[in-house]
């Protein structure tokens, strides 16, 4: 325990050596490392050695340049391209934030987090569903909605959608296609290992494809920022 | 009232070249010995240089006030870390890279056999430097060998002071690391042994 908080700090201390050989400590933290490099005797070794190498780089001597480097005529400004673009900052960091939040919907989206439970109408009951009967008598069930006139004989008398016997531990039903229902917990002929739909919450798809659009985007703006900078070093290497 | 440079300036921006040729030939040195320590390479570090007074020139229109001298390293800090970039996937063998260093003539002041102590130094020295990741050799050749503040080289390499101080503090001590594996070849004051 002791040596684990006697590296953290040598580590803390460390790191201000090259503010203190330069002179950039307050007093304070001036104190701080004196008073450690007289305990610690590896940190004192660091300082002295880090402190050798800073006097011999003092030594080198200036490379100096071999010749003008004036300029003959004026290039033309034209086709400057800056290097760091007024808004380069705010456009890496509007990026990142957009990956983060099509990261999080999409987990979101996958993991079920953000999906709710479908709120239904009670199915009707089958006296209300055998309303429309009258624009088809010949129906003799008489719980065929109108539009089931046209439909194969074969398939009418599948209609109401029930639950059938329980296969495997699952409970099959008929759907019509378009038809949004589900059955009530409080259904009695519902099992209860049966679990209510769960749909997407209505923002999220939205949410999903304007954060997409963003990203492309985004992503177009630093594709063009990278062909710009591939352009000026195309032009500095010819 | 504004400075000598600041006419000089706001002369280039209006496209005076001759004022622009001036802060040139002011800064040219300074700027040749960042591209040679970044580059290693004593044609790379002229090209280097040409190319950075050429981009200063198209770009000073966006020089909004400020050190001169910060905005111009600013410039060649950025042309020489992409550079180095670029040439990372192809190693550069050449008898400059060897011996990076213009070697003058030893000074009246000292010997012939001081002057070739001090080259052999100087040459491990970049060498060792050319090792380094490119931002702590950044770093460490704006604060060692051109003597600028922490609050400059952050405004140089687009950086927080924090950021300075830790790749100053790394790359001082992987120089150090580096240099005392070839510890008999520093001078004895220098061979620090714990």
């Amino acid at each position: 325990m002791f040596g684990r908080r006697r590296k953290r700090e040598c580590h803390r201390i460390r790191e201000m050596f090259s503010p203190y050989l330069d002179d950039c400590l307050t007093s304070l933290e001036r104190d701080a490392v004196q008073f450690h490099i007289e305990i610690c005797e590896d940190c004192e070794w660091e300082l002295r050695s880090l402190g050798a190498t800073v006097q011999l780089l003092s030594r080198m001597p200036a490379a100096s340049a071999p010749r003008s480097f004036t300029l003959a005529e004026a290039p033309s400004r034209r086709d400057w391209v800056p290097f760091a673009l007024p808004g380069m900052k705010r456009l890496r960091l509007a990026t990142t934030l957009a990956v983060v939040l099509l990261a999080i919907l999409l987990a979101g989206d996958f993991s079920g987090l953000f999906h709710g439970d479908v709120i239904v109408e009670p199915p009707p009951e089958v006296a209300d569903v055998a309303a429309p009967v009258d624009t088809a008598p010949e129906h003799q069930e008489g719980d065929i909605p109108v539009q089931q006139a046209e439909d194969p004989p074969g398939e009418i008398a599948d209609w109401p959608p029930e639950a059938t016997e329980p296969v495997d531990g699952r409970v099959t039903q008929r759907v019509e296609p378009g038809q949004e229902w589900d059955l009530p917990a409080e259904h009695p002929e519902l099992p209860e290992a049966v679990a209510p739909l769960r749909k997407p919450y209505p923002w999220l798809r939205p949410l999903q494809i304007a954060s997409a659009a963003l990203l492309v985007i985004l992503g177009g703006a630093h594709l063009l920022v990278w062909q710009r900078k591939r352009g000026l070093t195309l032009h500095k290497a010819s | 009232m504004p400075t000598y440079e600041e006419e000089l300036i706001q002369q280039s921006k209006d496209g005076d070249l001759d004022s622009f040729n001036q802060l040139v030939e002011r800064y040219q040195g300074q700027v040749y010995n960042l591209a040679m320590r970044m580059l290693g390479n004593r044609q790379d570090a002229e090209d280097a240089t040409q190319e950075i007074f050429i981009l200063s020139w198209k770009a000073i229109g966006s020089f909004r006030g400020g050190t001169f001298r910060t905005w111009i390293f600013r410039v060649a800090a950025r042309f020489c870390t992409d550079e180095v970039r670029r040439r990372r996937g192809r190693q550069v063998d050449s008898l400059d890279a060897m011996f990076p260093e213009h070697n003058p003539l030893p000074s009246s002041a000292e010997s012939p056999e001081d002057h070739l102590l001090r080259e052999d130094l100087s040459q491990l020295i970049s060498q060792h430097l050319l090792c380094l990741a490119e931002e702590q050799r950044l770093v460490v050749t704006l604060a060692d060998l051109q003597g600028f503040t922490y609050e400059e080289i952050a405004q140089i390499t687009n950086s927080s002071i924090g950021t300075v101080k830790s790749r100053l503090n790394r790359g001082r001590a992987n120089l150090r690391d580096l240099l005392l594996k070839n510890r008999e070849l520093l001078p004895p004051e220098f061979r620090l042994y714990k």
